[in-house]
């Protein structure tokens, strides 16, 4: 069992989705605001996928959130959400959309993000230094129309994005890999740094 | 002697060879190759034969891996080359012949990712204490009536078992069809010199157990990737279909038990009349110890996992025991030829040569850190209270332990491990996150990918 220092809880062998989840909680109690409702909130929550079978159960009691991946039967709520798309709810099952327990849980699946030149310092600063990554990460931001250089070794690595889905990426909220499969940002490096800033990307949405 | 390309070429066109399978088992365990000419055959015997390197980097379901950091070997899909070894050709049917081969990079130099290579290397470092390996395994699977074309149409589910329903092992009252197949296997067996045991009805419908004759490790794992493609063409042409899935249907599944013993000067040197000898000792003291790690390469899949249920027949515990199926390991003891380990925990969905490379490499780390296993393990090593260690029971749990496990990385090295564990962990990802179920019984997803390969 792994615990962080708001009480956000795994389970020994996550899934992904766990591990997504619980990252997501972690963010949220670093935002001021979204401390206080974290651990205000009571309750037994299931998040499962619009698309496929993936699902957590979120139990929330005495400042704690544990993470446990699956649908618990004795649930007080379900919210279906798109997982493509951050935590967006497409559904709220056991009670109205804007019931309070609704309401909060979604306030902190999803945090607000970070300017993309923070989000993208705290992804070099966690990842920058492993096996594979390139020296040198060059971040362009397409509607800033700006640069933001992080480390100064080689190879180099450029990933452009508008500020939006390069906050979203650097944060783990996105992953990596989908984004440049889908064109929301485009990149310059070889394949195989294609491969580790995927890994890259994971850890973030992961373990961070 | 195929030792020059005039021999082998004397040979190809002494038998009227028109084309020439060469062939090759990537990480995943699959069996992949080309088919050339017999002038090409001549041309790439010094060369090699070039594979984009993808053929190391694609998962089961045909998507690129990623995740991780890559070897100097990959890149931007630049070339591996298949080198073959001519003692391998084969007189495959009338007009075709086969030759297997080891992958190197484009310096020469041996990919450590590659199988085949890791597996010989291996061997050779026992050899160079002194012992020569000598191994054996089984080959299980479950054989179907339907064709795989129509077994496809049904995405895999609701097959008929060949030979009927009422299976359970050793049975004979099997309906003809089924001995039909397993004698048609065999004689293809015999015609490529595959030397094979035994066979026989194994537990769950439709399930045959195939046993290959014990010989040095790269001869054992080359016969077994042969078998398996034969058993698959034999199938074909009977308009059945067979798989090699850890466990394809809700009965029992299906395991690959590797035997293991070493000789010096032609002796089995883990026999000693009272028990194991000294070497066995050490040797099962290596096994033991990277037992939870080596579980990755044994158990490699999402699905492989799913045999491990208490009293169904695999070990579910990190145990080993004289005499003792319920363990982890059994040792057989006591008579000059037999005393053998028998490795008790891959799938039949394992790449053979992966596994046979990791129960080696902790024979080895154990025979030169003389290594004491632990007690043996005296009754049954299911449904044990908390205490005994388990084997990993999921794809990432196995990866941990791996990652964790210095002494194999230290003997199987630490490019292939990385590798490995970077594939293994890309298989995670993808079964949660495209459609499977971690709990839901058998998915469609783990059929559709695993059913026809590895």
């Amino acid at each position: 069992m792994t615990r962080s220092a708001v009480s956000v809880v795994t389970e020994d062998d996550p899934t992904p989705l766990v591990l997504s989840v619980a990252r997501t909680l972690r963010a949220s109690a670093r935002v001021p605001e979204l401390l206080p409702v974290l651990r205000g909130l009571s309750g037994t929550v299931v998040v499962r996928s619009k698309d496929d079978p993936q699902a957590v159960t979120i139990r929330f009691a005495d400042g704690e959130s544990r993470v446990d991946h699956g649908a618990a039967a004795d649930r007080d709520l379900v919210l279906i959400v798109d997982l493509a798309d951050r935590f967006t709810i497409v559904e709220v099952r056991g009670s109205e959309p804007t019931a309070p327990l609704a309401d909060a849980v979604h306030s902190v699946l999803e945090p607000p993000l970070p300017p993309w030149r923070d989000a993208a310092t705290g992804f070099w600063e966690f990842t920058g230094s492993d096996p594979g990554m390139p020296g040198q990460l060059v971040v362009t931001c397409e509607d800033e129309q700006s640069e933001y250089v992080l480390g100064d070794g080689l190879p180099r690595y450029v990933i452009s994005g508008p500020s939006h889905t390069l906050a979203r990426v650097f944060t783990g909220t996105d992953t990596f890999l989908d984004a440049v499969f889908t064109g929301a940002v485009s990149i310059r490096g070889t394949l195989p740094q294609l491969s580790v800033m995927a890994g890259a990307s994971l850890k973030v949405r992961f373990r961070a | 002697m195929l030792d020059t390309p005039e021999n082998i070429g004397n040979w190809l066109r002494e038998r009227n060879i028109t084309s020439v399978r060469v062939e090759g088992t990537n990480l995943e365990g699959a069996f992949i190759g080309k088919n050339v000419s017999p002038r090409k055959l001549e041309s790439g015997l010094t060369s090699g034969f070039a594979f984009a390197d993808v053929a190391f980097g694609l998962d089961l379901g045909n998507v690129p891996q990623f995740g991780f950091a890559m070897p100097s070997w990959r890149g931007d899909l630049p070339d591996i080359l298949l080198h073959l070894d001519p003692s391998t050709i084969v007189e495959w049917a009338p007009g075709r012949a086969a030759v297997l081969g080891d992958f190197r990079d484009k310096e020469g130099q041996p990919l450590p990712a590659c199988p085949r290579n890791t597996l010989r290397r291996l061997t050779d470092r026992l050899d160079g204490l002194g012992y020569r390996a000598k191994v054996a395994i089984e080959i299980e699977a479950t054989v179907f009536e339907e064709s795989i074309h129509e077994a496809r149409r049904k995405n895999y589910q609701d097959l008929t078992p060949l030979g009927g329903a009422a299976g359970s092992a050793y049975h004979l009252a099997k309906s003809k069809d089924w001995d039909d197949y397993m004698s048609a296997v065999a004689r293809r067996l015999d015609e490529l010199g595959i030397d094979w045991e035994a066979w026989n009805d194994e537990a769950a419908a439709g399930q045959i157990e195939l046993n290959l004759a014990p010989a040095d490790p790269v001869t054992v794992a080359d016969s077994w990737a042969r078998t398996r493609q034969v058993m698959r063409e034999v199938a074909f042409g009977l308009d059945h279909c067979v798989t090699f899935m850890a466990k394809p249907t809700a009965g029992y599944g299906q395991a690959s038990h590797v035997n293991v013993s070493l000789e010096q000067d032609g002796q089995n040197v883990f026999y000693e009349e009272s028990g194991p000898s000294k070497v066995m000792t050490h040797f099962l003291g290596g096994v033991m110890a990277t037992l939870p790690g080596a579980t990755s390469f044994a158990l490699p899949q999402i699905t492989s996992y799913r045999r491990l249920v208490d009293l169904d027949g695999p070990p579910t515990t990190v145990t080993w025991g004289i005499a003792n199926k319920s363990a982890a390991v059994r040792a057989v003891t006591g008579h000059p030829k037999y005393s053998r380990l028998e490795y008790r925990t891959p799938g039949a969905d394992a790449n053979i040569y992966l596994v046979l490379a990791a129960v080696l490499a902790g024979g080895l780390a154990g025979l030169e850190g003389k290594i004491d296993p632990p007690a043996p393990f005296e009754q049954m090593a299911w449904c044990l209270p908390p205490g005994t260690a388990r084997i990993p029971d999921s794809i990432s749990k196995a990866a941990a332990a791996l990652e964790a496990d210095e002494l194999l990385a230290g003997v199987l090295g630490q490019d292939l491990v990385d590798y490995w564990l970077g594939t293994r962990r890309w298989e995670w990802l993808q079964f949660h996150t495209t459609g499977g179920d971690p709990d839901a019984d058998l998915t469609t997803w783990e059929s559709n990918r695993y059913f026809e390969l590895p």
